[in-house]
């Protein structure tokens, strides 16, 4: 079975226990404004085509770009000597994935890491998934996988495989999905199957200047999914390149007013709720 | 009357010195000229512990011979001596003009002991000291001295290994603490401190002066006590950059140790420079160590390998040789390549060429005094740097090999498999200094094949280049020894400096990369340990070998992970590792405005400096080397 990935990437501290290689797999049902990557959001081929780059040698009349495609030429794009274009994503069989993690298994031995598989949003390519969890749990390599539990499907097999799930919580105004049925019952359903496998789950939160006005729904979501703890990332607008080089709108969501940002973890933690913020 | 004694006295000066040049052998000279230089000294009586060093009344080498540089003496052995027993030993086995020299010398020595005795306690120079306290300031007397005599580049060694007999001896007496040992290692190194910009060469900071802890014993047990972990802490919270230390560290080093040296290296001081010793007994063992030596290995100024107590060896006495300059020589030749293979070999012969001239023996200063302290010069009747010292293996280094690597890789695919230029077009690229030629620069830049990168094309070619290397350096000899090689070097700005461009991408005159190390973004950490892992470090390869890299931020929050990070190195099989702390907006800012960053230390070629004391080249390299790593 084969896999579509968007980018390997090695020693990460901030994706779960001990060091890590994280695995962004490609294609995402949802289209979070703030996405840090968004490259892993179509399922589609996408290329990362920097303009700049492009235009710098072209109009410079570079003979290098003459045989272009731009250029009324025959080079692929993706041939550019400039590497204006790239591809944001590959396809790997199962195998050929593990064999890229193996160089790092030492790595997570050492420091009780292991692999976590992010995206875009894993679950959507549970099918091959599966036995590439399989193949890493049989040689004893920790898996945690990072996912929002909104994809109708069945994560019982994958649940008793994993030893962490790191479940990104949508409650941004943004996405309206706080009120939506459908992503408390999928969401639900999901804990639920997870809490059945015996699986560890951390809840994150990617903190919005918005969130501060609707803090009153957020906890009590929170209190209705029985979450007392999470981990809140402050969003930030370094992606801003790979959306220009991507075609894609961007908007910046970084946090402008840090102190409310601070007020809002405080009234958390008085009602009850423990609250990490992960400095990346 | 006056005015006739003054001028006899300048008369009889004259000839003396005369007969001292011509007549005198260079020891006998060399004892007298160090007499005159303690005689002269002034005694700075103000530190912790009494450290004869009169910067401005030291010994100069004589004309025409090279300096002794990057010594380390055994100190476990400075500690147990007894002049006494010294001059006995001279007297009854030692050839006339050794005995006669080297007695002159201990009278020297215990006429200025003698005349200081209210600082210094002269009984140790005829016993072994009993307290820690003692134990270092014997060690800081004849360091002193050391330096005093005119050599550089003073080791410390090993002294966790050395004097934690006398701490462990005051901790069952009940004379000292944990904290109390801590402030005597503290006051210690300011001690060494004090000179610094006196002993420092080039630049502030580069004395030489370093301090090994961890390794093994003589059984092959791992020097592991709580003075390790007391002078990794002591550095931790130590806020000047000399002098600095350095862990010899393997899959025994205790996950304590190891956290430790990870906190250590992440409080920013640049130390300690990791030493695999997995990786670099054995490869000194496969050189020509003996197998019970090795155990007591230290290092040069930075990192060179070499026995503690044993070593005459001068491992970084000869320019470094420049291996961009053979490649530079090859594509300028007025000769088409048919093939890729053709170049490369025609590469490596210029290499071979140039390691071959730069290689020569060489006339160094003599010292009686370390003759004193090293084996076997006693035992052979010879001076330390004349057939004295067991070891006599000198070393050479190579500089640039990222770029040439990098240069090759570039000229393989974009010449030859890519046809995307002629090597006449590169040649006109770097002979203008890439001034019309940018977009060739820019594609030479972007090639994903690279140093560091542990790709097999990568990893292959860098191991023809090392191979090669070895294969020449084994076949040469400096003053009759064989040599040593090394693929880190402190030449990476000097040598660089009117050297032109090259097929890295790099403009006329910009510095070479440092040592092991990326030369640009795009190769992390772990795939430069997975890089220098494979590379093949036997035979003649281990005068330095140094993956130097600047730790992500992400990991400056996490200590445990760092340590996993080494731990993972170490069994991967890097020779070396130096890790830096280099933030690019606080080094701008320092740039800017130093006198708010007169504390900010950072790590150099091999040793740690003040950033402010740093010359603008050098700072300018670890400001791009941080932009770099940063992204």
């Amino acid at each position: 079975m084969h896999l579509r990935v968007s980018n390997i990437q090695r020693g990460c501290v901030f994706d779960g226990p001990g060091v890590r290689t994280t695995v962004f797999l490609k294609g995402c049902n949802l289209r979070c404004p703030w996405c840090c990557n968004p490259e892993t959001q179509s399922v589609s081929d996408d290329l990362f085509f920097d303009q700049d780059v492009c235009d710098q040698f072209r109009e410079s009349g570079s003979r290098l770009c003459t045989s272009c495609k731009i250029k009324g030429g025959d080079r692929d794009l993706l041939n550019c000597p400039f590497c204006a274009a790239e591809n944001s994503s590959e396809i790997l069989l199962e195998y050929q994935l593990y064999e890229k993690l193996e160089c790092d298994f030492p790595l997570f031995r050492h420091s009780g890491g292991g692999v976590t598989i992010s995206g875009g949003e894993p679950l959507l390519q549970i099918h091959a998934l599966n036995p590439f969890v399989r193949r890493l749990k049989k040689n004893g390599v920790a898996v945690c996988i990072e996912t929002t539990l909104f994809v109708d499907t069945q994560v019982d097999e994958l649940a008793r495989q994993t030893d962490l799930f790191i479940v990104d919580l949508k409650l941004q105004s943004e996405l309206g999905l706080i009120d939506n049925p459908e992503y408390y019952s999928l969401l639900s359903r999901n804990l639920a199957s997870i809490s059945n496998s015996g699986s560890r789950v951390v809840f994150r939160l990617v903190y919005l200047d918005s969130m501060y006005d609707c803090f009153k729904s957020i906890i009590s979501f929170l209190r209705k999914i029985k979450v007392d703890s999470i981990e809140l990332l402050k969003a930030h607008g370094l992606a801003k390149s790979k959306y220009t080089r991507l075609n894609l709108p961007f908007i910046d969501y970084s946090v402008k007013d840090s102190s409310k940002m601070m007020l809002f973890i405080s009234m958390m933690r008085e009602s009850g709720f423990a609250v990490s913020l992960l400095s990346l | 009357m006056l005015f006739v004694v003054r001028r006899v006295r300048s008369i009889i000066s004259r000839i003396w010195h005369k007969l001292e040049r011509t007549v005198i052998s260079k020891e006998l000279s060399y004892v007298l000229a160090f007499s005159r230089s303690l005689k002269s000294m002034r005694i700075n009586d103000s530190t912790p512990f009494f450290y004869p060093f009169d910067p401005s009344k030291r010994r100069t080498t004589p004309v025409g011979t090279t300096i002794l540089c990057s010594n380390t003496v055994d100190y476990s052995v400075v500690l147990l001596s007894d002049l006494n027993d010294i001059k006995r030993t001279i007297r009854r086995n030692c050839k006339l003009g050794f005995r006669v020299h080297s007695l002159i010398l201990i009278t020297v020595i215990e006429s200025f002991a003698r005349r200081h005795a209210k600082y210094f306690n002269t009984e140790l120079l005829y016993s072994e000291p009993v307290s820690l306290r003692d134990a270092i300031q014997k060690l800081l007397f004849y360091n002193a001295l050391f330096w005093q005599a005119g050599h550089w580049h003073v080791g410390l060694g090993r002294l966790d290994f050395v004097l934690n007999k006398y701490y462990l001896n005051d901790l069952e007496q009940g004379h000292i603490t944990p904290d109390g040992a801590k402030m005597l290692i503290s006051e210690m190194l300011k001690v060494l401190n004090k000179d610094m910009k006196e002993k420092s060469g080039e630049i502030s900071g580069d004395t030489g002066q370093y301090i090994i802890i961890g390794g093994i014993d003589e059984d092959g047990n791992a020097v592991e006590n709580e003075l390790t972990s007391v002078f990794l802490n002591v550095f931790k919270d130590y806020d000047k950059p000399d002098p600095k230390l350095i862990l010899r560290a393997s899959h025994m080093s205790s996950d304590t140790i190891i956290s430790l040296a990870s906190e250590t290296i992440l409080s920013g001081k640049g130390s300690p420079l990791i030493v695999n010793d997995s990786v670099v007994l054995p490869s000194m063992q496969s050189f020509g160590y003996e197998s019970k030596d090795v155990y007591n290995m230290g290092t040069s100024a930075c990192w060179e390998p070499l026995i503690i107590g044993k070593s005459f060896d001068q491992n970084n006495s000869l320019p470094s040789i420049v291996a961009l300059k053979a490649l530079d020589q090859t594509i300028h030749f007025p000769v088409a390549f048919e093939t890729f293979d053709a170049l490369l070999s025609s590469f490596l012969d210029n290499l071979g060429k140039q390691i071959k001239s730069v290689c020569h023996d060489i006339s160094f200063d003599c010292s009686p005094l370390y003759s004193l302290f090293f084996d076997d010069c006693i035992g052979r009747s010879k001076d330390y740097s004349r057939g004295g010292a067991k070891y006599s293996f000198h070393g050479l280094q190579i500089v640039s090999l990222p770029n040439t690597v990098n240069a090759l890789l570039n000229i393989r695919r974009f010449v030859f498999d890519n046809q995307l230029f002629s090597l006449e077009d590169c040649v006109s690229a770097i002979d203008s200094d890439y001034s019309g030629y940018e977009d060739i620069r820019q594609v030479l830049l972007r090639n994903d094949l690279r140093f560091g990168n542990p790709h097999s094309d990568v990893v292959s070619l860098t191991r023809v280049i090392t191979q090669f290397v070895d294969d020449v350096v084994s076949s040469l000899q400096i003053n009759g020894n064989k040599v040593k090689v090394g693929f880190s070097s402190p030449n990476y700005i000097n040598e660089a400096h009117s050297f032109p461009a090259s097929l890295d991408g790099r403009h006329k005159g910009e510095p070479f990369a440092v040592h092991i190390s990326p030369v640009s973004d795009g190769v992390d950490l772990l795939e430069i340990i997975d890089f220098a892992s494979f590379l093949d470090y036997s035979n003649c390869r281990i005068n330095g070998n140094v993956v130097d890299f600047i730790i992500p931020p992400a990991y400056q929050s996490k200590p445990e992970a760092l340590a996993s990070i080494i731990r993972t190195a170490l069994d991967k099989g890097v020779f070396e590792m130096q890790l830096n702390i280099l933030d690019y907006d606080t080094l701008v800012d320092a740039v800017k405005h130093p006198e708010k960053h007169s504390g900010l230390i950072v790590r150099v070629w091999g040793f740690s400096a003040f950033f402010n004391d740093l010359p603008d080249e050098y700072k300018l390299v670890l400001i791009t080397r941080a932009k770099a790593y940063a992204s």
